[in-house]
C-alpha cells in the first residue's frame, strides 16, 4: 500500500528485516522449548543449543505442578465467565441500542467509565466484598468479578454494532407480530455473530490469563484440591517448591499451548477481536 | 417508541405483548447494571472510604477513622516514592518504545512484502500469553544459566554471568524488555488497523505529485493516524500504571526495591502488613493517574478535531 512505488531492492531489504524480526520474536519461545527438553545436568551447560533430549519432562511437570486440577479450574471459570458476560452484554447492548428508556444514555456513559478503572486498583474492596458475601476462595466469586470487569467493553463493542442494524429489519419483524425476545434471538443474534465472537475472545483472554484477581480472591489449597486457576497456580507452586528449571519451562509450555492452538485455528478472529477491542476503548 | 403495541388485532392480545419496549429495555439492561454496580461502582467508592481508615481488614467495623493520615504517610515514605517513580519510569519507557516498535512494524508489514504475514503472526503471538507465562519465561531467559548469558558466553567465555534480575541497575530495564517483547504485536496490530483506513485519495494525490516516501508518511500517514496513536498511548499508559504480574513474578519488587511499583507495594501493604487503609491510599493514586491519562486523551482528541 505504502510501498506501491518502491524499488525492488528496498522490498527485499524490508522482507529480510521482517523475517529476521519474526525469528527474534520467536527465539525466546524456541529457547524455552529447548530448556524444557534438557536433562537436569544440561540445564547448567552454558550452551545455547541443548545437548540432551528428555521429553518425559512434560509428564513430570504435569504431575509436579498438578496441572490437571489447574486446567479444570481454569476451564470452569473461563467458560462460565465468557458465557455469562456474552449473554448479559447482548441483552444490555440491545437494550441500550434499540429499546431506549429514560436515563439509558446516562447509564451507558456510566458503564463506559468502567473502562478507565484498572481492576488492580480495586483489589482491596473486592477482596473484602467477596469475603463478606461468603464467596472467598470460590469460582463463583472470581467469575462474578471477571464478568463485572468484562461487561463495559463487551457492551460497548456490541452496542455500536447493534445500533448500526437497519431499523426496517427489526420493524418488519415487529409488524409480523414477533415479540422482542424472538427478534433478539432470531434476527439480532444471527446478524451479530462477528461482534459476539470478538466479545467472547477478549473475555477468554482476560479470564484465562488473569493473575492478580485470582491471586487475591482464591486461597489455593494443596496441589490436589486446589481452587487456583493456571496462571496463579503455577506461579505459586513454583514459588513454594524449589523446582528444576526444565520442569518450569515444560509447565509454561503446557499452559501456553492451548492458546497457541486456538490462535492457529482462529487467528483472523483473534487479530480482529484484539484490534477492535482496543479501538473501541 | 411503542412499536410493539401495533397490529394487536391481527393476533390475540397476550399479556407479554403489553410490556412497552422501554420497560423491556430496562429489564434487559438491569442484570448487567447490577453486576457492574456491585463489583465496580461499589469498590470504587469503598476504596476511597477505606483509605481514610486504620483497618487490618479482618472484620467489618473493626476500624478507626484516621482522615488523611495514610496520604501523609505516603508523602513521607521513601518506598512509596520509589514505587511511584518506578511506575512512571516503567510507564513512560514502555509507552514510548511500544509506539515506536508498533508503528514501525505496522508500516513494514503493510508493505505486504514476503515475510510480512510471518512477522505479523510471530510478533502477535506473545500478546495472547498470560503475563505470568511471560514472566516465568523471561526469568529463565535472564538468569545465570539463561539464553542471554549463554549468548554472552559465546563472545566472552571467561566472564562471570550477568544477573539481570538480581542487579538493581538492570532489573527494571529487564522487565521493560520483557514487556516490549510481549506487547509490540499489540501496538503493531492497532497501527496496522489504522493503516487500512488511510485516506486513499490523499495517498494517491501524494503519489501523483511525486512526493517522497518520507514526505508521504509525515504529511499524510501520521496525521491520519493521530486517533489510533491516542488510543494506543492511552492503553499503554493505563497498562503501565497498573503493572503487577510481571514484577511480582520476576522480582517481587526487588532487589532492594529497585523494581517496586505502585501495584506491588499496594499488594504488600494490604496482604503482608494488613494495612488496608494505606494500601487503599496507594490504590487511589493508581486510579487518579489512570483517570487523568484518560481525560488528557479525550481533551487531546477534541483539540485535534477543532
Amino acid at each position: 500500500m505504502i510501498d506501491r512505488y518502491s524499488h525492488p531492492a528496498w522490498r527485499i531489504g524490508v522482507s529480510a528485516f521482517l523475517i529476521v524480526s519474526a525469528f527474534v520474536a520467536l527465539a525466546p519461545i524456541v529457547w524455552i522449548v529447548g530448556l524444557a527438553l534438557r536433562t537436569g545436568a544440561d540445564v547448567y551447560s552454558r550452551s545455547v543449543i541443548p545437548k540432551s533430549l528428555r521429553p518425559e519432562n512434560f509428564i513430570d511437570a504435569w504431575n509436579q505442578f498438578g496441572l490437571g486440577p489447574l486446567f479444570v479450574n481454569s476451564i470452569l471459570v473461563t467458560v462460565s465467565s465468557v458465557v455469562v458476560t456474552t449473554v448479559l452484554s447482548v441483552l444490555a447492548a440491545y437494550g441500550f441500542a434499540r429499546l431506549r428508556f429514560w436515563g439509558s444514555e446516562v447509564l451507558f456513559l456510566l458503564i463506559l467509565l468502567g473502562l478507565m478503572i484498572p481492576p488492580a486498583a480495586l483489589i482491596i474492596p473486592l477482596f473484602v466484598q467477596i469475603r463478606t458475601m461468603g464467596l472467598y476462595d470460590t469460582h463463583v466469586g472470581l467469575s462474578l468479578v471477571y464478568v463485572a470487569f468484562g461487561l463495559p467493553l463487551s457492551i460497548l463493542v456490541l452496542r455500536s454494532f447493534l445500533a448500526g442494524i437497519p431499523g426496517e429489519l427489526l420493524e418488519a419483524a415487529r409488524i409480523d407480530g414477533a415479540h422482542e425476545w424472538t427478534i433478539l434471538l432470531r434476527v439480532v443474534v444471527p446478524l451479530a455473530k462477528a461482534p459476539i465472537a470478538t466479545v467472547a475472545i477478549l473475555m477468554f483472554l482476560f479470564c484465562w490469563n488473569d493473575f492478580f484477581l485470582a491471586l487475591v480472591l482464591l486461597r489455593g489449597g494443596g496441589l490436589e484440591d486446589t481452587t487456583y486457576t493456571l496462571p496463579v497456580g503455577i506461579a505459586q507452586f513454583i514459588g513454594q517448591y524449589s523446582t528444576p528449571y526444565e520442569l518450569v519451562a515444560a509447565a509454561v509450555l503446557i499452559v501456553a499451548v492451548p492458546v497457541f492452538i486456538l490462535y492457529l485455528v482462529l487467528h483472523r478472529q483473534f487479530e480482529q477481536g484484539v484490534a477492535e477491542g482496543a479501538v473501541k476503548a | 417508541m411503542a412499536f410493539g403495541l401495533g397490529r394487536a388485532g391481527s393476533s390475540p392480545p397476550s399479556p407479554r405483548r403489553a410490556v412497552s419496549p422501554a420497560t423491556l429495555g430496562l429489564a434487559f439492561v438491569l442484570p448487567s447494571v447490577a453486576v457492574f454496580a456491585l463489583f465496580l461502582v461499589l469498590p470504587v467508592v469503598a476504596v476511597a472510604g477505606i483509605s481514610v481508615l486504620e483497618w487490618a481488614g479482618f472484620r467489618l467495623g473493626d476500624w478507626t477513622f484516621v482522615g488523611a493520615e495514610k496520604f501523609e504517610k505516603a508523602l513521607r515514605d521513601p518506598v512509596f516514592w520509589r514505587a511511584f517513580t518506578n511506575t512512571l519510569l516503567f510507564t513512560v519507557a514502555t509507552t514510548v518504545l511500544l509506539n515506536i516498535t508498533g508503528f514501525g512494524y505496522a508500516l513494514l508489514i503493510a508493505s505486504r512484502v514476503r515475510g510480512s504475514t510471518l512477522a505479523k503472526a510471530a510478533l502477535f503471538l506473545p500478546v495472547l500469553l498470560s503475563p505470568v507465562i511471560v514472566a516465568l519465561m523471561w526469568t529463565r531467559l535472564l538468569d545465570a544459566f539463561g539464553a542471554a548469558n549463554q549468548v554472552i558466553t559465546i563472545f566472552a567465555p571467561q566472564g562471570r554471568p550477568t544477573l539481570f534480575l538480581g542487579d538493581p541497575d538492570l532489573a527494571l530495564a529487564s522487565i521493560v524488555v520483557a514487556t516490549i517483547w510481549q506487547f509490540t504485536g499489540y501496538n503493531m496490530l492497532l497501527y496496522y488497523a489504522g493503516l487500512q483506513n488511510l485516506p486513499r485519495d490523499q495517498l494517491d494525490a501524494a503519489g501523483i505529485d511525486g512526493a517522497s516516501k518520507w514526505a508521504t508518511i509525515r504529511n499524510v500517514v501520521i496525521p491520519s493516524l493521530y486517533p489510533v496513536m491516542g488510543t494506543a498511548i492511552l492503553l499503554n499508559v493505563i497498562g503501565g500504571l497498573r503493572v503487577f504480574d510481571l514484577v511480582y513474578v520476576m522480582t517481587r519488587g526487588g532487589p532492594n526495591r529497585s523494581t517496586e511499583v505502585l501495584a506491588t507495594y499496594m499488594y504488600e501493604q494490604a496482604f503482608k502488613f494488613s494495612d488496608m487503609g494505606y494500601a487503599s491510599a496507594i490504590a487511589l493514586v493508581i486510579v487518579v493517574l489512570s483517570v487523568t491519562a484518560a481525560i488528557l486523551r479525550i481533551r487531546w482528541g477534541s483539540r485535534l478535531h477543532d
